[in-house]
């Protein structure tokens, strides 16, 4: 008989708000079970498509002006509401946390453009309603028609002005961030179960038995971070006075040739059908961000449609006039969910009817309050009677598999020395080597998708064209499986289910 | 440390790669070294298993490997260096190459260069096939490598996007293997790739061929469950009303090469935005002196003959200039594509010594002629833009330009 699995917390999702609430709790002395759908941490759902911005300042003070024009009775800003606290706490925690964790990033400079007096008036009333609201928003300045351009010397003539601030931009992969954490909460105890669906939640004498794909586990508390399915979760641990409602949005992903011909975050000013343009990526490509949100009823509805990112491409064109449809490595769609009591807030609380089950339902921006989100529902997990005894040996720091395509040579060199494997480039597009592919499947990757999303390999212009048939011989060979087996991301995404000759048999 | 000086160094160990390196060697040049990434030399041709190859050059009709086969011991005849497994990971206009292998970084410090890093495959993403995006999707030269070199088959029930011909290859060659192909769905009213693929591969073999039609979804979230096909108007745009689901359970693509030229980027080479390859001279010299290019990284190909007589212009020539003997360019004549002309390589000729010229028309026609500035002109019965133009100017010819010419406009007319 398989050995019952038992823990203190289940939490059921290791996106970011999972993978955020699990680290936390390895501060502890709990055992702590991550139960995940997909196969790795960050690669599904909302965060596999967030956008990687981590934001304060210019990028938050437009996006308050763009929501009061969807719902123009709601305050502007109002500094008491829990979401802002978190998002400002939050973005002030970024720099510790992604030095810990060893995370890529990208400081970048934010730029909202004017080619009008009329967007240059927009900019003035923007400016004026950052000064009022605090010095976190007051940090904006002016740069004219020659600035601009020397700033960003591929940005159209048509350019007036524009407004522009430093220092409250990070943008990061955000499944880095998922992964990084899940790899760190491993290392202080945390157990993960990937490739595991939950089916059910038993209520029993003292404790709840998470019924799943792979069996049940006893657990005393459960944190539902479930994304995209966090109301089909909360239904199995009680009542729920809430639903998802969902937005999508498709984004282009452009050439490392384009991504060279910007270097700040764009924006258009912030009026009515405008809004953000175009961003350079930790990884230097160039991600087009003119699509809208749209409301969509299914949840499932990933498709990307053509003409949606040739618009989003022809949108931003006119401020990059030399980017073009041919720089387009992939377009995806990013699917939001919503919750419909107050669309504007998170949920973050016990179930009415099951205080030992916690929701942690998180809207957009997820990344940027992870933290301090998470560290509430650590709160609420005490408040509910869990023991929260510190770990002395408790670990923050995760060290990032080496990146030879960022080493100087000389580091090169050192690291070709310790193991030849990490001389042999595999990915041709992002410089990903065998060391690297290696490295990342012992650190969990099981499939193409978890080489991709820990290495880069198969990101690249290409997609994977060139290193795809070898990044599925090491995986077969390091995992000992035929290559038959090699999934691409999930169980039933087969690369290559049969062998010559299997179906003339 | 670990730097290497040598004559001519050919990166990529291709059919080009293999030829220039051959006629680098034979011209003269001492050390001539190929880096090549693969663990074998031959590139493409290793997995194009099917014959076809050698026509042109051989007069005989070869398998991919057995072609490459030749030269991979032609060149182990003379004793030509090649470096396997080994991924060049910068290039200078100075011509030092910064090599990274199991063995470390080493740096090749070459008097010449000749680049012949081939072509790779234009993606899904590239032409934005709607739909989501689940395991069973590959570029058909992918597919081709999993099925011929690795021993797999991606699935039982094929469609292939795009009339390429690695795609109509691919449908006879899964058809073999026991899958069905459903369908080879073509956005254009007519093929891509050579008409004997097109009898060969899919009317031989009884495969559907939709031409005019293209993909507007892609069904399946894991892997793929069906896609959508429907007809296209005179715009490529897809009409209402004629989507047709056809379940399977792979798509391959075939819609196009691109000449792999990020490294020639890094050197300053200038890249010509309609081949995709480097601007060239009649000695197949890019913009940068002393660096050479051949082959599909030029311009892509259709036949690997072709390949092989470009890359061995850009060898001998690389040989000349590693031994200081390069021919004092007194001009500098373009070649301007004019009517019906897609492109022409090489983009500027000397006229002082023979040269072929390789084009490619932009739309299908019969009766035509074509009109080389006023010194050349010769019917042509059919043009297609998937076979390419190819003609030989001799030296009486070049010999009737004026003195003062500085463009020739080559164009295709209606006879």
């Amino acid at each position: 008989m398989v050995k019952q699995i038992e823990a203190d917390v289940v939490i059921i999702g290791a996106g970011i708000t999972g993978t955020t609430i699990a680290r936390e709790l390895s501060r502890y002395k709990l055992e702590t079970v991550v139960v995940e759908k997909g196969g790795n941490a960050g690669n599904q759902g909302q965060t596999k498509a967030a956008g990687g911005m981590l934001y304060t300042g210019l990028v938050m003070l437009m996006s308050f002006i763009l929501k009061s024009m969807m719902a123009p009775d709601a305050p502007l800003y109002d500094a008491h509401s829990q979401k802002i606290k978190w998002l400002e706490q939050g973005f002030d925690m970024v720099p510790q946390w992604i030095e810990e964790l060893d995370i890529e990033y990208r400081r970048l400079i934010t730029m909202a453009i004017a080619t009008n007096r009329e967007e240059v008036k927009a900019l003035e009333s923007l400016v004026k309603f950052g000064e009022g609201i605090g010095v976190r928003y007051a940090s904006p300045r002016w740069a004219d028609k020659k600035t601009c351009l020397e700033m960003e010397p591929h940005l159209t003539k048509d350019v007036v002005a524009s407004l522009y601030s430093e220092g409250d931009l990070i943008h990061v992969s955000p499944w880095d961030i998922a992964i990084a954490q899940s790899e760190n909460a491993k290392q202080n105890g945390v157990g993960f179960m990937f490739d595991t669906e939950v089916i059910g939640v038993l209520q029993k004498n003292g404790y709840q038995l998470v019924k799943t794909t792979r069996g049940p586990v006893k657990t005393r508390f459960i944190v539902n971070a479930a994304g995209l399915l966090a109301d089909t979760v909360a239904d199995m641990g009680g009542a729920r006075d809430w639903g998802l409602t969902f937005v999508r949005t498709l984004s282009p992903i452009l050439d490392k040739r384009a991504g060279k011909l910007v270097h700040s975050c764009l924006n258009a000013p912030p009026v009515p059908g405008k809004g953000p343009i175009c961003n350079p990526t930790v990884d230097g490509n160039l991600k087009v961000e003119t699509g809208s949100y749209q409301p969509t009823q299914d949840r499932y509805d990933l498709g990307a449609h053509a003409g949606e990112a040739m618009q989003n491409i022809l949108k931003a064109k006119r401020y990059i006039p030399e980017i073009s449809e041919k720089d387009v490595i992939r377009a995806y769609v990013g699917m939001r969910a919503f919750n419909t009591r107050d669309q504007e807030e998170n949920i973050i609380e016990p179930c009415n009817t099951n205080p030992r089950f916690i929701n942690a339902v998180v809207r957009l921006p997820g990344i940027i309050p992870a933290l301090p989100i998470a560290r509430h529902v650590v709160e609420l997990l005490g408040d509910a009677g869990l023991e929260l005894v510190t770990k002395p040996d408790f670990n923050p720091c995760r060290t990032e598999i080496p990146r030879f395509r960022d080493l100087s040579d000389v580091e090169r060199r050192r690291l070709i020395a310790q193991d030849a494997r990490y001389g042999h480039v595999v990915c041709r597009c992002e410089t990903i080597t065998e060391g690297e592919i290696v490295e990342a499947i012992k650190r969990g990757a099981r499939t193409v998708a978890g080489v991709r999303y820990r290495t880069r390999a198969g990101m690249g212009r290409c997609q994977g064209g060139f290193c795809s048939p070898r990044v599925v011989n090491i995986l077969a060979r390091e995992l000992n499986t035929p290559v038959t087996q090699i999934m691409d991301s999930s169980p039933g995404s087969p690369i290559m289910p049969f062998k010559s000759k299997e179906l003339l048999r | 440390m670990n730097e290497q000086a040598i004559d001519v160094a050919v990166i990529g160990a291709g059919p080009a790669g293999l030829a220039a390196a051959i006629k680098a060697k034979e011209a003269g040049a001492a050390k001539v070294t190929i880096i090549e990434r693969d663990e074998q030399p031959g590139g493409l041709l290793h997995q194009c298993i099917h014959n076809g190859f050698g026509l042109a050059y051989f007069n005989e009709d070869l398998t991919g490997p057995e072609y490459a086969r030749r030269f991979i011991e032609k060149a182990m005849d003379l004793k030509i260096d090649i470096q396997l497994e080994s991924m060049v990971l910068d290039l200078t206009a100075a011509k030092k190459i910064t090599v990274s292998s199991r063995q470390g970084l080493r740096t090749v410090c070459a008097r010449a260069v000749v680049l012949a890093m081939g072509c790779r495959e234009r993606t899904r993403q590239q032409i934005m096939i709607p739909g989501t995006r689940p395991a069973g999707i590959f570029t058909a030269g992918t597919a081709q490598r999993y099925v011929n070199v690795e021993g797999y088959i991606p699935g039982k029930k094929i469609v292939i996007l795009g009339s390429g011909d690695v795609g109509m290859i691919m449908a006879r060659r899964l058809t073999l293997e026991g899958a069905k192909v459903e369908a080879v769905v073509e956005i254009l009213p007519y093929i891509g790739g050579l008409i004997r693929n097109e009898v060969q591969c899919v009317h031989d073999f009884d495969i559907p061929l939709f031409l005019g039609h293209t993909i507007t979804d892609v069904i399946g979230l894991k892997r793929v469950e069906a896609v959508t096909i429907a007809k296209v108007d005179k715009n490529q745009e897809p009409i209402a009303g004629t989507e047709t689901t056809i379940e399977c359970d792979t798509l391959l693509t075939s819609v196009g090469l691109i000449p792999e030229n990020e490294l020639s980027l890094k050197a300053g080479v200038e890249l010509d935005p309609i081949t995709g390859g480097p601007f060239v001279n009649d000695r197949m010299e890019t913009n940068i002196s002393g660096i050479f290019a051949g082959g599909n990284v030029v311009h892509v190909n259709d036949l690997v003959d072709n390949v092989t007589l470009e890359a061995e212009v850009a060898g001998a020539c690389a040989t000349d200039y590693a031994a200081g003997k390069v021919p004092p360019a007194k001009r500098k004549i373009s070649l301007k594509a004019g009517e019906n002309i897609r492109y022409i390589v090489p983009h500027t000729i000397c006229a002082e010594k023979e040269v072929t010229l390789s084009m490619r028309v932009r739309e299908p026609g019969e009766k035509m002629r074509l009109r080389i500035g006023n010194i050349f002109t010769k019917p042509l019965r059919v043009v297609k833009p998937s076979e390419m133009l190819k003609v030989d100017l001799t030296r009486e010819q070049l010999g009737k330009l004026d003195e003062m010419t500085a463009e020739i406009e080559i164009s295709i007319e209606k006879r």
